[in-house]
């Protein structure tokens, strides 16, 4: 399993997304049916965001944790003040790494944020936050 | 074991049961019991008890270990009456019977002793005969405890017996007590086994039935939300025992018993799992199964429906890898065949609950419906993954991603395997589903329908959507096209919406393959579009086939699509292009084509906003667009100057259109500035170089047919200034220069509309129109919008423009008009209409057809500057002119009134035209000819508004020093940057070189047709008047005497020369003359002002005697002849006007002392206050 990492803006449209294979697990690069994930993966999330909606009224807390299952994955969600949510889907379940990793997913998505030609809710084409987000999950997953 | 109840039992050796069972029976269950945990604080409530009534056996069998123990309390009941007999027999009795009792644990007991209805509680009086009942309190009270009760049979105050309620209490007191110590010792007995956990030779099952019998007794106390706290631990303890791999004694996974693939997972009584588990051979699948069915069974008691559903989702779904990692032990289809039973077994017990929940809590539905349709999804998703496998689904997305692993497409005798093997799933309705597609399909649409509308209830619209797709992806697998299709258009415009690219294409490529076999042109390429919209998720062959596809349909269009460019193709403005190199204005666009295949359109056309016209548009026709990037230059039929904002752009391929908005309220507009086609018709209105004022003004239009010939010409002004009116006039004059240089002058139709029809030109022809208009005296900038449309080499094409006219006349004269008896002078003052100089070049004065000119300066050239607050004043002579001139129609031409021709120029002008030409010649000759027009309006509004034109009127060099290089920035914007920068470094090298220019460069500079400016003022000069000839006719005109009277006539003759030639003129009118004598000269004798009546013609004469006061030459006093009404208004003549005459002294001697000079000269500053000094030296008689 591939860890998926997804960007969802305020209009809930996808603004990054990522297929994130864990340095543990390398070995799973090649996977033949990487395209049938992808899709699998975009509708879990995409149903997901109910759950989000519901979840996110209910706490204070900007990380909603672990909020809905697919089989055996799940799917962890973060969501920002400007109602763009972070989401992962995940087999393991290991909040506390998650959560490191949501964090400071934030911090670049602030910087990405702060760069003027950036536009609020459009897609992230930064090289530079992709990479980060890379280097993120490689320490924290 | 559910069901279990707490066990009282009872001991009735003096057959008293009958007589109470009623009784007792009719106060249980138990009510309102509060357990008061001895190491707990918190109270727990047990609302009501159910209490399970047995026979005391003597002869116990001992309870199996496994068995937890129920029994709280022991009744025994007692009925003796007589000392004797108790103290004989019954006393032994009960003690046997404690004795028992005090062999088991933790059970408390109770000896009840049952009266007869009548008798007392205690018969003893005065304390000197104890009852029966009083010796068994002694007997048998251990300490404060009270083990004793009285009751009475059929007692007489009914059900509330106070006797009764003491005994139910005691009841309570006892259980409780003996439950609270049951739980204090298995949980210590659990917590000392629980330490024990890694010495060798522990054993889970055992840990695990003796913290049940904890969860069991809770249970019993009906306390469930402890007794799942129980299971909970329990659970968390197995799981931690599991990552510890110390599950050595569970020796096989399980499942393989017939029937575990469907067995109720909410069952806990399937299987013996209690003795399994006690004989230590459950498997972990039983094991779990159990776990899990208890778990249940504690929520179901505390309806907690939704927390079952959701830890049964949680739990299948979470069973599931381990399920499969056993896969080989287990049989075919057992994960699909379980799961699915396990899902369909949850929501089959939940669902009578749900609806008495939601009856009392109305949010329960959504919450409920939520997991219900998780759980039922789940079960679908079993169908997809059989149906893959059983062939009655194809193995394609959507239905393989739920494969554990992915089956080789061309396996078939993996797929024979499966079939004959099928028959190992036991659930009744998967068995029909396997065999019969029909019923399969069935089944998956009633799931999904059921998942959908549990969603909907829920308001997960987008887990509802997903399965939509599901449906409709079946649909279409089973050829049922038009169903599909019906359900892929309503949903998959909301996965397009937000951008879910993966999603939308895998279902377009279904949704777009159905539309084409139903033949749904339309929509087919609609789905086309949004396929290649999300072309970066399709393989290239994919991209390249719909590519394809689209050109192949597209023309088979019926109705109109639009579409935005982006992503399939992006389109962007890249400049304008105006200069000589270009035919005429067009605007170079970029468009990048990131589809595989060229695309050909009937027309790319631009729409650019402004004003004057509106919006103009921009296009290009029949192209074709490459891949990769392509650019176009776009021209346009209408010719424009202005900034225009980038509005939109469409393209047109058959009837689809590709549409991009430039103008959205996040993005920065888009601006550039058109200049009128340098090579199209050009038209300019102006005020005519000549203004005859007090006529109907008219604007002079100036048409340029420039390099295109012109037929179909049609011309409209518009006015764009309020109180501002074009006069339709029919006709209106025109001059027309052809290119040979010839100058025909032309009478233009107008229309009603207003448009005039301008004749065929050639290329260079010009043509001037006049065309009259009316508007407001205080009004002198009027803006008009000018639209010339027409043909040129059969496109139609339009010139528009919108100017800004001053029609201010830079002179005002004003005129007065001093009457002769047979003559007029006309003096005019001319001078500046404001702050600017002017350069008066001449002047002349048109008869009228009244007066002749009879004489005026022989100068009419001039060359004058006129300054502010100067007048320049010319006199003119006229005559009246005789009937003769009449007569002969010498005066046919003229006007009626005189008319003031002056011919000038403004300094302003002056400088503006030169240095315009000037200007204008910078920029040819860098090609940039066609921003002079733009160019120059902003620098005269900028720079050359301050220029002191009176310095330059008076030392003739003007001087340009002020200007500034981000001002003239800020108005060369939007336009390229190159541009920008050439014009701009332009313009200040102009205003380098230029910094002081002369009027002799200037004067050089002029254009060669410069024309001079003329102004026609009409003058009003009356042409009739009440003139008086007065005269005063001296008897002694030569040698008056000082002091001596001369006696003389005042002689007044109205003139007849100006009288008007109506009858009217006979009428005799009073009069007033006046002498306006001056008293230290003369003294009058005679009426100085007499009132009199006149008329034309007639003389009058009024006798007078002068006496002059002085001697020297004195003036006649002046005499003037006015109206007695004020409105008629008549003029004097004097024909002695300022006539002197010589008074002579009576003497004819005088002495002069020419010393006393000196003391005139130093007496003189007291000269006027001493009217006596001064006489003294001046005569001497």
């Amino acid at each position: 399993m591939q860890y998926y990492f997804v960007v969802i803006g305020a209009t809930d449209n996808p603004l990054y997304e990522t297929d994130i294979i864990p340095s543990s697990r390398s070995s799973s690069i090649n996977d033949p049916n990487r395209d049938d994930h992808k899709h699998l993966n975009q509708f879990i999330v995409h149903a997901a965001l109910d759950v989000v909606e519901e979840v996110q009224w209910n706490t204070q807390a900007m990380y909603l944790k672990s909020i809905d299952r697919f089989n055996e994955y799940f799917v962890s969600c973060f969501v920002t003040a400007g109602n763009v949510k972070f989401m992962l889907l995940h087999d393991q379940k290991s909040e506390d790494s998650i959560k490191n990793f949501f964090n400071e997913i934030y911090e670049q998505y602030i910087k990405v944020l702060m760069n003027p030609f950036y536009e609020k809710n459009s897609t992230i084409t930064s090289t530079q936050f992709d990479s980060r987000v890379k280097m993120i999950a490689r320490r924290f997953l | 074991m559910s069901g279990k109840k707490v066990t009282v039992t009872y001991c009735d050796e003096y057959d008293v049961w009958p007589l109470i069972a009623d009784d007792l029976s009719s106060r249980l269950p138990l009510k309102g019991l509060v357990w008061q945990s001895s190491n707990q604080r918190v109270e727990r409530h047990i609302q009501s008890l159910e209490v399970d009534l047995k026979r005391f056996n003597f002869e116990q069998v001992p309870q199996p270990l496994s068995t937890t123990q129920t029994n709280y309390l022991n009744l025994y009941f007692v009925s003796c009456d007589d000392n004797e007999a108790y103290k004989t027999k019954v006393r032994r009795q009960i003690r046997n019977w404690v004795d028992i009792i005090m062999t088991k644990k933790n059970q408390d007991w109770l000896i009840v002793y049952v009266a007869s209805p009548d008798s007392k509680k205690t018969n003893s009086y005065l304390g000197l005969k104890s009852s029966v009942y009083d010796k068994i309190r002694t007997d048998f009270n251990q300490g404060k405890q009270e083990r004793c009760a009285y009751i009475r049979i059929n007692d007489s105050d009914g059900p509330s017996s106070e006797l009764w309620t003491t005994f139910v209490e005691k009841m309570k007191e006892s259980i409780l007590t003996s439950f609270d110590m049951q739980v204090q010792q298995i949980q210590e007995d659990t917590r000392r086994l629980d330490m024990q956990r890694h010495m060798p030779g522990w054993n889970y099952c055992t840990f695990f039935i003796l913290k049940e019998g904890l969860a069991q007794s809770f249970e019993i106390m009906t306390l469930y939300e402890d007794a799942l706290i129980q299971y909970d631990e329990l659970e968390a303890s197995f799981f931690q025992v599991l990552r510890d791999k110390a599950l050595a004694w569970f020796g096989h996974f399980g499942g393989t018993d017939p029937g575990d693939d469907s067995g109720n997972i909410m069952d806990f009584k399937r299987k013996d799992y209690r003795d399994l588990i006690n004989k230590n051979i459950i498997s972990v699948f039983d094991f779990r199964s159990y776990l899990f069915a208890r778990q249940c069974r504690m929520l179901l008691k505390l309806q907690r429906i939704v927390e079952i559903c959701s830890r049964a989702q949680f739990f299948i779904t979470s069973f599931i890898p381990s399920i499969r990692e056993n896969k080989e032990h287990l049989t075919n289809h057992f994960l699909e065949s379980w799961v699915f039973s396990a899902c369909m077994n949850v929501v089959n017990e939940c669902e009578p609950f749900s609806a008495q929940m939601a009856a009392i809590d109305p949010d329960f539905i959504s919450t409920y419906s939520a997991v219900k349709a998780d759980l039922l999804l789940t079960a679908r998703r079993q169908l997809d993954k059989l149906g893959v496998q059983q062939k009655h689904l194809p193995n394609t997305a959507p239905f393989s991603i739920y494969l554990d692993t992915q089956i080789p497409p061309n396996n078939e005798t993996t797929t024979l395997d499966d079939s004959k093997t099928s028959n190992d799933i036991t659930n009744q309705k998967l068995l029909e589903a396997i065999d019969s597609v029909d019923a399969f399909d069935k089944m998956y649409m009633a799931l999904s329908t059921r998942a959908i509308k549990s969603y909907d209830s829920s308001g997960r619209s987008r887990a509802a959507l997903g399965v939509h797709g599901d449906i409709a992806a079946l649909k279409y697998t089973r050829e049922k096209y038009d169903e599909a299709v019906r359900i892929f258009e309503s949903m998959i415009w909301r996965y397009g919406e937000q951008d879910w690219s993966f999603i939308e294409n895998s279902l377009l490529v279904k949704c777009a393959d159905s539309q084409k076999r139903l033949n749904k042109i339309n929509q087919y390429v609609e789905s086309l579009l949004a396929l290649l919209k999300n072309s970066s998720c399709l393989s290239s062959c994919q991209a390249a086939q719909y590519a394809d596809e689209l050109i192949a349909n597209v023309g088979k269009l019926d109705k109109e699509i639009k579409k935005p460019f982006s992503p399939m193709l992006s389109v962007s403005v890249v400049s304008i292009l105006d200069d000589e190199k270009v035919e005429s204005t067009s605007v170079e666009i970029l468009i990048e084509n990131n589809l595989t295949k060229a695309l050909h359109f009937d027309n790319l056309q631009l729409q650019l906003v402004g004003n004057d016209p509106e919006e103009t548009t921009f296009y290009i026709k029949n192209n074709t667009i490459q891949p990769g990037k392509n650019t176009f230059l776009l021209t346009s039929d209408i010719s424009t100057s202005g900034n225009y904002v980038v509005e939109s752009c469409q393209m047109f391929i058959g009837k689809l259109i590709f549409h991009q908005v430039f103008m959205n309220a996040d993005q920065k507009k888009r601006v550039i500035r058109l200049n009128h086609d340098s090579k199209r018709l050009i038209a300019t209105v102006s005020q005519p170089t000549e203004v005859r004022l007090g006529e109907r003004q008219s604007f002079a239009v100036r048409i340029q047919s420039k390099e295109t010939p012109i037929t179909n010409g049609r011309l409209l002004l518009e006015p764009q200034t309020e109180g501002l009116e074009i006069i339709n006039t029919n006709k209106v004059p025109a001059k027309f220069k052809t290119h040979s240089g010839d100058i025909k002058q032309l009478e233009l139709d107008m229309q009603e509309d207003g448009h005039i029809i301008l004749p065929a030109c050639d290329a260079h022809e010009e043509l001037e129109l006049a065309i009259i208009y009316e508007g407001s005296y205080t009004e002198f900038d009027y803006r008009v919008k000018t639209t010339v449309s027409y043909t040129c080499a059969g496109t139609e094409r339009k010139f528009v423009s919108a100017d800004t006219i001053s029609v201010a006349v830079p002179l005002s004269v004003t005129e007065s008009s001093i009457f002769r008896e047979t003559c007029i002078f006309l003096k005019v003052e001319l001078s500046c209409n404001g702050t600017l100089p002017v350069r008066i070049l001449g002047s002349s004065l048109s008869p009228s057809k009244v007066y002749a000119v009879e004489s005026q300066s022989q100068v009419n050239q001039w060359n004058l500057t006129l300054f502010p607050r100067q007048t320049a004043t010319f006199v003119y002579k006229l005559i009246k002119r005789n009937e003769m001139d009449t007569e002969q129609g010498v005066t046919d031409s003229l006007r009626s009134k005189v008319h003031f021709e002056v011919k000038y120029r403004t300094l302003k002008d002056e400088v503006e035209t030169s240095v315009s030409a000037m200007l204008e010649r910078k920029l040819r000759e860098h090609h940039l000819g066609q921003h002079f027009t733009y160019v120059f309006s902003k620098v005269r509004e900028a720079f050359l508004s301050s220029v002191d034109y009176s310095s330059y009127g008076l030392m003739d060099v003007v001087h340009l020093d002020d200007f500034d290089a981000e001002l003239c920035e800020s108005f060369l914007l939007h336009r390229d940057l190159k541009t920008k920068v050439e014009l701009l470094d332009l313009i200040e090298e102009f205003f380098e070189e230029h910094e002081a220019i002369t009027m002799k460069t200037i004067k050089e500079q002029a254009p060669k047709d410069y024309p001079q400016h003329g102004i026609s003022f009409p003058l009003d000069v009356p042409t009739s008047k009440i003139l008086h000839t007065a005269e005063l006719i001296l008897s002694n005109d030569s040698s008056l005497i000082v002091s001596d009277a001369c006696p003389c006539v005042l002689q007044i003759k109205q003139s007849t020369y100006w009288c008007a030639t109506t009858d009217t003129n006979d009428q005799t009118q009073d009069y007033i003359y006046d002498i306006d004598i001056d008293y230290d000269n003369w003294l009058l004798s005679g009426k100085r002002r007499l009132r009199f009546s006149s008329k034309p013609g007639e003389t009058m004469e009024f006798p007078l005697s002068l006496i002059p006061l002085k001697t020297g030459n004195l003036l006649l006093p002046p005499v003037r002849v006015s109206s007695i009404s004020s409105d008629i208004f008549a003029a004097t003549v004097y024909t002695n006007s300022a006539q002197q005459i010589l008074v002579k002294p009576k003497s004819k001697t005088a002495t002069f002392f020419i010393e006393q000079q000196q003391r005139i000269l130093a007496m003189q500053p007291s000269y006027a206050d001493d009217p006596t000094s001064r006489t003294l030296p001046e005569t001497t008689v």
